[in-house]
């Protein structure tokens, strides 16, 4: 019995070896046929030539991605820069439009309700306040644009001054955004428009510079029902 | 027993041997055949041009990758249509655009005629003041007008924005810092019935009227005015923090 089983043995290692030997011998004629120095030479150039084709096809990819990248990048940056145009003036015109509330240095001019002010000294004042170089202009924290209007308007007892229809309550603050000292002196120089009030007609208003002026936006745009701009522009 | 053992062994190890030998055999033929026919050259452009070939992939997959980046951070249509249509608001607004519609036309003119005759009759007392248009004649048309609903003002095409002043520096009035010379021509766009009753009602045209000033009020179908050419001075401004914007 004994013997009988190393026989088996043997001859399993015998196999093994052989199996062995088969797998390497195959691997080594795979690798023999894949190498490149194991070709033909007619081969080899028909591998180069494909090599070369595949080779000239990208390159000319490569040169199709370079332009497309070209103008791609060309464009956004030509739209980016549209796009910062058009930003930088909507907030500047929002500045000068009244659309945004405002800060910045300035006046407060103060009347009080003693005052025997009339409605176009009001007018009077917010034009020379324009003329001295004011930015934008508030009366009692109602934003003054282009369509504001200042008039008199009267009830049983007395008579008042009204801004775009509203009655002005006293004391009246005019805020002014500008030069504060170009804004002061526009006002307060003799012979200028606060020396006139004193001597001729009794207002006696309070100018003062501030470093900080709030001035809100304005409360609303009325729509236009005649004006229209002209399709061509 | 060992008879068929030994026999099985021999018959193996014959097997081994012969693979074995073609085995060396193989590795030899392919050796000497890539000698025999010189393929070096070939061989080692070959393997140039495929590293070339994996690295132009590599490029283009790169380059792939950087225009899809840009695509997808390239501005939105949308974006700029929707930027433009503020943008055009605000000129509006800011009376940047040309203005045609309905209105009226306000003629203002010195009095020359009553000027000469003073002057002719009463040389001492005469006041050459009395007989031309002031800037506070304009300014208060201008109010008036405004008052009346006006979209939009102009004097001698000079448009009237939020910031236009009005005054005079001798006898010469300045709109928006220009010169202006009489006859002043005031246009205004909105409801001419309105308008037209404003200032005929006015502070300044029923009193240019009382003392003989050659005026007039013309209702109109069609006036133009023209847009505002000068700056903005916002260089004081800074937009409040946290605060909300008018909308139309």
């Amino acid at each position: 019995m004994t013997k009988s089983k190393s026989w088996y043995v043997s001859l399993t290692i015998v196999f093994v070896a052989l199996g062995f030997l088969l797998s390497t011998q195959f691997q080594t004629q795979q690798k023999v046929l894949t190498a490149l120095d194991a070709q033909r030479k007619e081969d080899l150039i028909t591998v180069w030539k494909n090599l070369d084709d595949k080779n000239r096809s990208l390159k000319q990819e490569m040169e199709a991605l370079d332009e497309a990248y070209r103008q791609l990048l060309a464009q956004s940056q030509e739209a980016n820069s549209t796009i910062k145009t058009i930003t930088d003036e909507i907030n500047r015109l929002k500045l000068a439009s009244g659309v945004s509330a405002v800060t910045g240095p300035g006046i407060t001019v103060t009347i009080t309700g003693d005052a025997p002010l009339l409605f176009l000294d009001l007018i009077d004042l917010v034009n020379e306040l324009w003329a001295t170089g004011a930015e934008a202009i508030s009366i009692n924290d109602y934003r003054i644009t282009g369509n504001t209007s200042i008039a008199e308007a009267s009830d049983a007892f007395s008579f008042y001054i009204t801004i775009d229809g509203e009655k002005l309550l006293y004391p009246v603050v005019i805020k002014a955004i500008g030069d504060p000292h170009t804004l002061e002196k526009g006002l307060t120089f003799t012979g200028g428009l606060v020396d006139i009030w004193k001597t001729q007609f009794g207002i006696h208003p309070e100018v003062q510079k501030r470093d900080e002026v709030n001035i809100p936006a304005a409360k609303y745009y009325p729509v236009w029902a005649y004006a229209q701009v002209p399709a061509a522009q | 027993m060992s008879k068929r053992w030994q026999l099985t062994l021999t018959v193996v190890s014959l097997i081994s041997g012969i693979l074995l030998m073609s085995l060396i055999l193989a590795n030899q033929a392919a050796r000497s055949e890539a000698a025999e026919s010189s393929n070096e050259d070939l061989i080692e452009i070959i393997n140039r041009v495929e590293e070339e070939t994996v690295a132009l992939e590599e490029l283009i997959d790169e380059k792939r990758d950087r225009i899809d980046q840009i695509r997808e951070h390239k501005v939105e249509d949308g974006e700029l249509t929707v930027l433009q249509s503020e943008l055009e608001w605000l000129r509006r607004r800011v009376g940047l655009t040309q203005v045609t519609g309905p209105g009226i036309t306000v003629i203002l003119d010195d009095n020359e005629a009553l000027a000469s005759a003073a002057k002719a009759t009463n040389p001492l007392s005469f006041d050459p003041n009395s007989y031309i248009i002031h800037d506070k004649d304009l300014l208060y048309l201008v109010n008036d007008l405004k008052i009346g609903g006006a979209e939009a003002i102009s004097i001698n095409n000079q448009r009237i924005i939020t910031s236009s002043d009005i005054r005079c520096v001798g006898t010469v009035i300045l709109v928006n810092s220009t010169r202006l010379a009489p006859p002043y021509e005031i246009r205004a766009i909105g409801n001419p019935e309105k308008l037209m009753k404003q200032v005929s009602n006015g502070q300044t045209y029923p009193w240019l009227k009382s003392r003989d000033f050659p005026v007039e009020i013309i209702e109109e179908e069609v006036i133009q005015i023209p847009t505002y050419k000068g700056s903005f001075a916002t260089g004081h401004l800074q937009v409040t923090k946290g605060e909300s914007e008018t909308n139309d």
